[in-house]
């Protein structure tokens, strides 16, 4: 009797501990593909843009952002490889 | 430029880089290293057992080779040997070649700009660099090079990346890195001089153009005849438009959202392509021959190098990017659980002769011009001096990004090798040789590749008829390319894990779309970039060129590249002789003297930096002797071959005469005009190969003076920026060890307004 309720809290402890890993690596692979994807390019220049220009003026909108990007893309798209 | 004495060599540790005081250690201290570093019983079991076990697979590779072999034992020789290369080779080469130091800022992060300049995290990196590098040159190389039989291209492919492919991408990552991220054509100038800068600029255009040309030839050559591939494949562009639309107006900055949008959209291509091409009109509407498409290729080629990329060519690198990693963990996981049985030799009847049906040549040196990019690219000397060394984090990191990364391209053309070895040996011949060896017909193609005498083979027409049936084609007789045998090595694989024979069409239409993806990516990109070389060139002389805005500038260039290389497709399309066989050298040849270029420059920068690299100078002059030796020898095969199979003017001489003496059929081609264009094509080829190779002299013998000139003067000029002191810190491999983690810990320990900003969140 003693030993079961004992085991009880260390079995729902035990699914707790993973639970928690599992959605730690879920979070840590969605992380990796969207940062692989290139999608935190903008959070980056946002952080960028807070460190150098502080609050002088404000930094582009994600819209913004993202058209520069490709208008500077247009100007040098880089090769791709074989 | 100034008139100051040269810079001093680079020796020893850079000084003025005093840390500031307020901050933790910037990089690792020595002594943590070298305590990190010392072996342990542990360490000294683990590294034992990897090498034994690398051991016994290329034991049972090499040496027992029984009847059949083992798919697995491929990927324990790989990577135990990648293992071994890189925890113990290249370690070599970072200490006494390229000798980083994490006390200096990298580019990313003393330009820092938010855009293209970014500290990124390693791994994020690592990921980017592999995308980047990685298409469809691997998987399409390692099939060609089967014909010879497994162990050749196997050797090649892993001993080749740990000596020099990976060498030489981890060298020009870093040197571009210390120099700003400045361009290989950049460096050459810089280090060689005008003559050899220009040689290697010409060459870079020429060799883009090339390989455009030829890769293109590999889709055109898996899309002929096939309307569940031309539908599919078509689809990839108006799905690229909507995602484009979706990302410009509906959500930007979305990407992994709508990349998965895409990749559904994708799939439902596939599936509906099998459903089209069974209808009436889907078959009539898109069983397009080969010349249409390439035309269709070409038209395509230029509107999409004219559009802005957000509508096509960004979304298209997402998809891609997206397919790319998937499908390469998929296969690898596929071949550890089906671990198929490999009944080719190690040596095949074609490994001793010239004249193999799938291309032309001895194994010495077409088999190292076949393979290319799987052991060493030339190209992604391109990548590795671009956008790679704009956005690494620590100097220490390149060894990982550099190395590493080529580590893993090689092993994905391990995997596409073993895609196409576990095929029928008569099936993979029959889909491999040209339609003017097996008519294109069944019959043909059973009666050519009865008639090699192959031991073991025994095609009969059944196999052919019910393989086609099976993936959902007309016919599989002389798909060349590579493209198609590796679409239906992957097909046989994947479907033993996922759905059964009823899926086998399902997923050779999923492995053709996959390379098309890269392809034509690799296509719209390549244009673009030639297209700004020229408009640079021409620019030199009408300024009005330089100005990329300008539109009937823009639209006059590319017009000239895509004629360029629409040219040489055309004429690899309507080849008598068959197209891929006699093209596919002038691709390896061209990737291969890229890398010889971008080797040269690198030994030259390496000589100047001082006496105590002298001895270390054979890192690179192996890799380069010998990427060199086979390429020129390839070069003088193709010019002075008096083989007509293998020298394109024998070849050229041989149907000039034919003609001249008035013959209306000479070998496979059965007509005048169809001798015509062997004659054509032959001196296209034969000339380009001129060109080629005396380029890659010139730039390797400058490079050669350059460097006999710094190792008499004990150095030479440098070129880096500046030493600036750097301000943050990340770990430099994939794990990072319990040091690197603890100073890690310091600096997240770091008050908000001191600590550095990265990529990272």
């Amino acid at each position: 009797m003693t030993s079961t309720a004992a085991r009880r809290p260390a079995l729902a402890s035990t699914a707790r501990a993973g639970a928690a890993a599992l959605a730690r690596g879920w979070r840590a692979v969605a992380w990796y593909v969207r940062e692989l994807m290139g999608e935190g390019a903008y959070p980056a220049y946002v952080r960028h843009h807070e460190r150098t220009h502080g609050t002088d003026h404000a930094p582009l909108t994600e819209r913004e952002f993202w058209r520069s990007r490709m208008a500077e893309m247009d100007a040098d798209p880089g090769a791709r490889c074989c | 430029m100034t008139s100051q004495p040269p810079p001093s060599t680079i020796e020893g540790r850079a000084d003025g880089l005093e840390p500031d005081p307020a901050l933790p250690p910037t990089e690792l201290p020595a002594a943590e290293r070298e305590r990190e570093s010392r072996w342990t019983l542990p360490k000294i079991l683990l590294w034992s057992a990897i090498a034994l076990l690398g051991g016994v697979a290329w034991v049972m590779l090499a040496i027992v080779r029984g009847e059949t072999v083992n798919a697995i034992w491929f990927v324990f020789a790989a990577v135990c040997t990648y293992l071994i290369g890189y925890r113990f080779y290249s370690k070599v080469i970072e200490r006494y070649i390229t000798r980083p130091d994490d006390r200096r800022a990298t580019p990313a992060e003393v330009r820092a700009d938010g855009k293209d300049y970014v500290p990124t995290d390693r791994r994020v990196l690592y990921g980017h660099h592999f995308a980047a590098i990685a298409g469809a040159g691997p998987l399409v190389g390692p099939v060609l090079a089967a014909q010879m039989g497994y162990l050749p291209g196997t050797i090649w492919i892993i001993v080749g990346v740990l000596l020099a492919g990976a060498v030489q991408d981890y060298l020009v990552l870093f040197f571009s890195m210390r120099r700003g991220g400045r361009t290989i054509g950049q460096m050459a100038r810089d280090e060689l001089g005008r003559i050899g800068g220009t040689a290697a600029i010409i060459a870079s255009l020429l060799i883009m153009l090339i390989i455009i040309a030829i890769l293109a030839l590999v889709v055109v050559n898996a899309l002929g005849e096939s309307p569940w591939g031309v539908f599919s494949v078509g689809m990839t562009i108006p799905i690229a438009l909507f995602m484009g639309v979706y990302l410009r107006y509906l959500r930007p900055g979305k990407i992994t959202e709508v990349s998965v949008i895409g990749f559904i959209l994708l799939i439902a291509a596939i599936v509906a392509g099998g459903w089209v091409a069974e209808t009436p009109w889907g078959a009539e509407l898109f069983t397009l021959d080969r010349t249409t498409i390439a035309w269709g290729i070409i038209i395509y080629g230029f509107i999409a190098a004219v559009l802005p990329v957000w509508l096509l060519l960004a979304p298209r690198d997402y998809l891609s990017t997206f397919m790319k990693i998937g499908v390469i963990v998929m296969l690898a996981g596929a071949i550890v659980l089906v671990r198929p049985e490999i009944a080719v030799p190690a040596f095949s009847e074609f490994a001793g002769g010239e004249i193999g049906p799938v291309f032309s040549g001895s194994l010495f040196p077409f088999l190292f011009v076949t393979i290319a990019c799987g052991a060493l690219s030339g190209f992604h000397a391109l990548i590795a001096s671009g956008t790679t060394p704009k956005l690494v984090e620590k100097e220490r990191q390149t060894r990982f990004i550099g190395y590493g990364g080529m580590l893993m391209e090689s092993f994905v053309a391990i995997m596409a090798l073993v895609a196409a070895i576990s095929l029928d040996r008569g099936i993979y011949f029959a889909m491999n040789s040209s339609a003017a060896a097996t008519g294109g017909t069944v019959e043909g193609a059973v009666a050519f590749v009865n008639s090699l005498g192959l031991m073991g083979v025994n095609l009969t027409p059944d196999m052919l008829t019910g393989t086609a049936e099976a993936v959902g084609e007309e016919s599989i007789v002389s798909r060349t390319g590579g493209a198609p045998t590796l679409a239906l090595g992957i097909a046989t694989i994947m479907q033993q894990v996922f759905g059964g024979a009823a899926m086998a069409g399902f997923w050779y239409h999923f492995a053709i779309m996959f390379e098309a993806l890269f392809i034509l990516t690799a296509v719209d990109a390549g244009t673009r970039v030639a297209r700004f070389m020229l408009q640079d060139s021409i620019g030199q002389v009408i300024p009005k060129f330089k100005d990329t805005g300008w539109r009937p500038g823009v639209w006059i260039t590319t017009a000239i590249m895509v004629a360029g290389w629409g040219y040489i497709l055309i004429l690899g399309v309507t080849d008598p002789l068959g197209g891929i066989n006699t093209f596919f050298p002038l691709f390896g040849i061209a990737n291969q003297l890229l890398a010889v270029i971008a080797l040269a420059v690198v030994l030259a920068i390496v000589a100047k930096r001082g006496r105590s690299y002298v001895r270390w100078l054979w890192i690179i002059g192996v890799p380069l002797a010998f990427a060199a030796v086979v390429t020129i020898t390839a070069s003088m095969f193709k010019i002075f071959s008096p083989v007509p199979q293998v020298g394109y003017w024998a070849n050229h001489l041989a149907f000039r005469d034919a003609l001249a003496a008035g013959e209306t059929s000479f070998g496979t081609a059965q007509t005048v005009e169809a001798m015509e264009a062997v004659v054509r094509n032959t001196m296209v080829q034969g000339i380009l190969s001129i060109v080629f190779v005396t380029l890659a002299i010139v730039v390797v013998i400058t490079a050669l003076i350059a460097t006999v000139r710094a190792i008499r003067a004990g150095g030479g000029e440098n070129h880096e920026d500046a030493p600036v002191a750097s301000r943050r810190y990340a770990p430099a491999g994939f794990f990072a060890t319990k040091a690197e983690k603890a100073l890690e810990r310091r600096w997240s320990e770091l008050d908000e307004s001191v600590r550095p900003v990265s990529a990272r969140h």
